[in-house]
Order: structure tokens, then sequence, then C-alpha cells
């Protein structure tokens, strides 16, 4: 196994490929979840929801690792773009049907009757807030922030990540400058919520 | 955008913007303007160094860490469940029926004006019956073929099926194969094998067209084998034979780890290599340990990109029940380098894998 964590994802992406290895998904898989777990419940809000399409984008990944190109792009882009889509898509969907459901209305009345159970389905607090903030930022700002808090990615790979996926972006001064305006953002809008936190 | 296109097809919620409140709008506005105010440098470092606190806060706050059971459900329907890993391509294939079956019914019968005639039960039993003539004639040729078929090995002795040949039998170049064909037919059977089965069928069958001056009959039990891999046997079975062998490619050929020197030149301008990994080894745990140490030392070389044997300019093989282990170049089929009684060795040395991909990458 510690051999494994010395290669690139990209080398286990083949090993995974080439001989099925076990080992080798794994050490994908122990890299790049806490980031498409915390993206996708960003996205959703909702525990449940966000370990079945995190689950379910793994498992697409891994059904499609056949025809990724190293070349093309970096497996963290790779994988993000689809948990992302996945989630996007769920949710534009949820959405769509709650508008014109009448079902989900009357899921809605039966729920209301349990309203702790409903509660807890849901990231609440702090948490919340910062959801709904990075929510509404510019995606280019939205991908910075998960691939650097969640991904710990440096920020010379959240550059590479970006461009391969067409953000026009200079240097990584610009990436941490980014990473500045965020921080400030959430600081001003949480206001004291932040301080108390940090004390 | 670099990320696939079919992705990106697949996928267009992905890239699309969100739209910002008025609220937040305003922040960034004023967040701009404070920043406008500050030292650049502040914010050009990053943010474990620039603002540790703040980083601490959102790993606190705003992270979950992914429950354990997940890591089971994925790692489970991915490896451990053969039925679902199918399950979308069988799903696919009954699409692609049912749309078949009503693209039948609804357009051919209409076009054909056979509307009547076609679904009737005569005609189904005439489809049928058709069906099991054609079935018929091909098993008759098939089997009329395959009798014809000389089989040397078989003639001199029948209890031995699959013969194999030996790399210990070239003492010396030898002029003509057909003269000797008769010897090397017996170490065939006698002797340990060092070259995989395919190639053993191939040089038989040539020896039996030699000898007995029969028409070449195709050989429909032959399993299918990609363009090149005969050349590649070719190349292989020059090991076993001796006779075509010029003295450069003996060269090539019966180097082994203690002549590693003469193989540098080659070997160094290597890129990428595979590995194949012969299925006659008894035990599959072992073949598959073997094949993954031998990925990982390649991967971990940091000299050689590991990919997949259509894409490589050169691959390790293994052979015949764990004796030889070879390095072959993909295009030309040469030999760069040879060690025997690999598995032994894999088994003595647990830093063996280590040390021929460390001698082969480096020279060391």
């Amino acid at each position: 196994m510690s051999d494994y964590r010395k290669l690139t994802n990209e080398d286990l992406v083949e090993l995974y490929v080439l001989n099925d290895d076990q080992i080798a998904f794994e050490v994908i898989y122990e890299r790049l979840q806490p980031m498409i777990y915390n993206m996708v419940l960003n996205i959703l809000g909702q525990y449940d929801l966000a370990q079945d399409i995190a689950q379910e984008s793994l498992i697409r990944f891994a059904h499609r690792a056949k025809t990724y190109d190293r070349e093309k792009s970096l497996v963290s882009t790779y994988l993000v773009t689809i948990a992302r889509g996945e989630a996007c898509r769920y949710k534009k969907k949820s959405q769509k049907e709650t508008n014109f459901s009448l079902l989900d209305t009357v899921n809605q009345l039966i729920f209301k009757g349990d309203k702790k159970v409903n509660d807890e389905m849901f990231i609440k607090g702090i948490h919340k807030q910062v959801k709904e903030i990075i929510g509404e930022l510019p995606l280019v700002d939205q991908t910075i922030f998960n691939l650097r808090f969640y991904g710990e990615l440096s920020s010379n790979e959240i550059l590479v990540n970006l461009r391969q996926q067409g953000f026009d972006i200079k240097d990584e001064k610009t990436i941490n400058n980014r990473i500045f305006k965020i921080k400030s953002l959430l600081i001003k809008l949480l206001g004291n919520d932040y301080y108390k936190y940090i004390e | 955008m670099n990320t696939e296109k079919s992705l990106r097809e697949e996928y267009p919620e992905a890239f699309e913007e969100p739209k910002m409140s008025n609220k937040l709008e305003a922040a960034l506005l004023e967040v701009e303007a404070e920043m406008a105010a500050m030292d650049p440098k502040i914010f050009e470092k990053d943010i474990t160094e620039s603002d540790p606190k703040f980083y601490r806060f959102i790993k606190t706050h705003a992270y979950v860490e992914p429950p354990p059971k997940l890591k089971a459900k994925v790692m489970k329907r991915v490896f451990g469940d053969d039925n679902y890993r199918h399950q979308i391509l069988r799903r696919k294939v009954t699409i692609k029926i049912q749309e078949l079956k009503e693209f039948i019914l609804e357009h051919l019968p209409g076009r054909l004006e056979l509307k009547s005639d076609l679904f009737k039960p005569t005609a189904t039993m005439g489809m049928i019956l058709f069906l099991f003539t054609i079935g018929i004639i091909t098993y008759y040729f098939f089997y009329h073929f395959n009798k014809n078929q000389p089989n040397p090995v078989a003639n001199n002795n029948n209890s031995v099926s699959t013969p194999k040949p030996t790399i210990t039998s070239i003492p010396s170049p030898i002029p003509n194969i057909v003269a000797n064909n008769e010897s090397n037919e017996k170490a065939n059977i006698n002797n340990n094998s060092s070259v995989d089965n395919t190639l053993n069928k191939k040089e038989n069958d040539t020896l039996a067209v030699d000898k007995h001056k029969t028409p070449k009959i195709p050989n429909y039990r032959k399993p299918e084998q990609p363009k090149g891999i005969e050349k590649e046997n070719e190349n292989l079975a020059m090991v076993h034979r001796g006779p075509t062998i010029t003295d450069d490619q003996a060269d090539a050929k019966t180097r082994t780890k203690d002549q590693g020197e003469g193989t540098k030149i080659s070997l160094l301008n290597l890129k990428n290599v595979s590995v194949e990994v012969a299925t006659e080894l008894q035990d599959k745990s072992l073949e598959e340990n073997f094949k993954r140490d031998l990925s990982v030392a390649i991967s971990n070389s940091k000299k050689w990109e590991l990919v997949s044997l259509g894409k490589a300019q050169a691959f390790f093989r293994t052979q015949a029940s764990g004796r030889d282990i070879i390095l072959v170049t993909r295009s030309t089929k040469e030999i760069l380098w040879k060690d025997e009684n690999y598995l032994e060795k894999y088994h003595k040395d647990k830093n063996y894998i280590e040390s021929i991909v460390l001698m082969l990458t480096t020279g060391k």
C-alpha cells in the first residue's frame, strides 16, 4: 500500500485499468473522496443524497476509467466534473419535480409531521451559511474553494485543474488572490458567527 | 476546454454559472475595494500561511468526513458485484433488441408488403428450418476440414496433446529445419517448454506441411490472433530453433541480467512499457501478484510509463510455467532482454522485480 501512495492519481488509474487493481482504486478513493463528498454536499445540502451521488459518481468513474485519457485531463478534474455534473443534474431534476409534482406536495405534508427527522438530513448552522455563500459564487471560485479546502490541492495543482476545465487563469498568484477574496467575503457575510467560532 | 468533450456534453449542468444575489454582489464589491487598498503581497501567499485560523475554521465547521460505510459500498459495487458491473451493458443490449424488434414490426413488413405472411407460423418454421440447414452445413465443413488436417504430434505419440519445445535445444545453428524436424518433434514431446503453445502449434503445422507435402489447409480451431502476432511468434520461435537467427539477433535474444550492459542503448530509448503475464501459470494469484508488483515497480521507476499493450513501445512477457521473462519491442518484436527462472527468483528475492526494473532503466 505504501508503494501505491507514492504514485500519482494518473498512474493509479493506469494500474486499476490494466490490472483491475483494487488497492490502486482504494488509494484514489481515499485521496479524492473527501473532496467529492463535500463538494456534492455543498451543492445538495443533504447528507443522504450527498452519499448517494458521491457513490454514484465514483462508480461511474470506475466504469469509464478505460476511456480516461491522462493527456487530456487530471484524474481530479475528471472526477470533479462527473460528480458536479451528477449533483447539478439531480438538483435540477428535483427542483423541476418540486415545481410540477403533486406527489411532492403530499410528501412535504407527510414530512411535516416528523420535522426532527427531516432536519437531521440537512446541513445546518455555519456549514449551511458557507454552502449558501459558496453556491452563489462564480463557478471558478466555487471550484477553487472545493479544490483548496476540501481537496487540499496546492495552488499549482488548482491552476492546472482550472485550465483543463477551460477557465482562463493567469498564474498561481491569481489563485491565491481569489482564495483571499473568498475568505474575506465569507468572513464579512458570516460576521459575528465567524469570530465567535474562532475564539 | 480540455476536459473530455464527451464529459462536457454529458454534463452541461456542471458548467452552468449560478446567479448571484444582490447582497452577495454588494459584499463582493466591498471586498474588492478593500483588497485594492491592501498590499498585494498579503494575499499572494497561500491561505495556510496568510490565515491558518480561517483554514482551520473551514476544516472544522464546513467540512464533513465521508462516512466509512460509503467506502465499503463503493468498493463492493466496483469490485464485488459482477452483476452490477454488467448490469448497464445488459440493459443497453436489451433496449437495442427491443428497438430492433419494434423497428422490424413497424417498418419491415410494411415496406416489403409481407405484413400478412412474414409472421405466420409457416413462415417462422421455414426461417427456423433455413437457419438449421445453414448450421448443419457449417458444422459439416468445420468437421471435414479438421478431420483432414494432419497432426504430426498425434502420429508420433498419441498421449501427448500439446508438445512443448524447449529453449535448451539450441546447441548450434542448424541450416535446414526440415532435415531436423524429426529430432525436433521428439524434443518437443520430451522436454519442458519455454515457448508458448501457440508458437508450438504454428511450428508443428509448418513442419507437417514440409514433411508430408500436403496442401495448406486453414485451421478453424486455431484461436483468433491479432495482426502481427505471427511475426511475434516467429521472433520467439527463433529463440528455440537456432537456424534462422543472425548473429545480431542471437545476441539480443540470449542476453541475460548479467549481460545488461549490451542492451543499454536500445533500452534507454524506451519511454513506455506494458506487462503481459502468461495464462499458463497454474497459480492465478501468483500470476496476478507478479503482474501487479511489476506494474507498480514500473510506475515507481519514473523512467518508464506503464501503458496498455496497444500503446506500449515494448512489453514484458512471461512464458512457460514460470521459466522465462522477456522484454519485447511491440513494433519489431525484438527481444531486448531475457531472464530465466524468474518465478524462482521472485520467490527467493523480495527485491527481484525492483532490481530488474532498476537494471533495465538505469543499467545499474
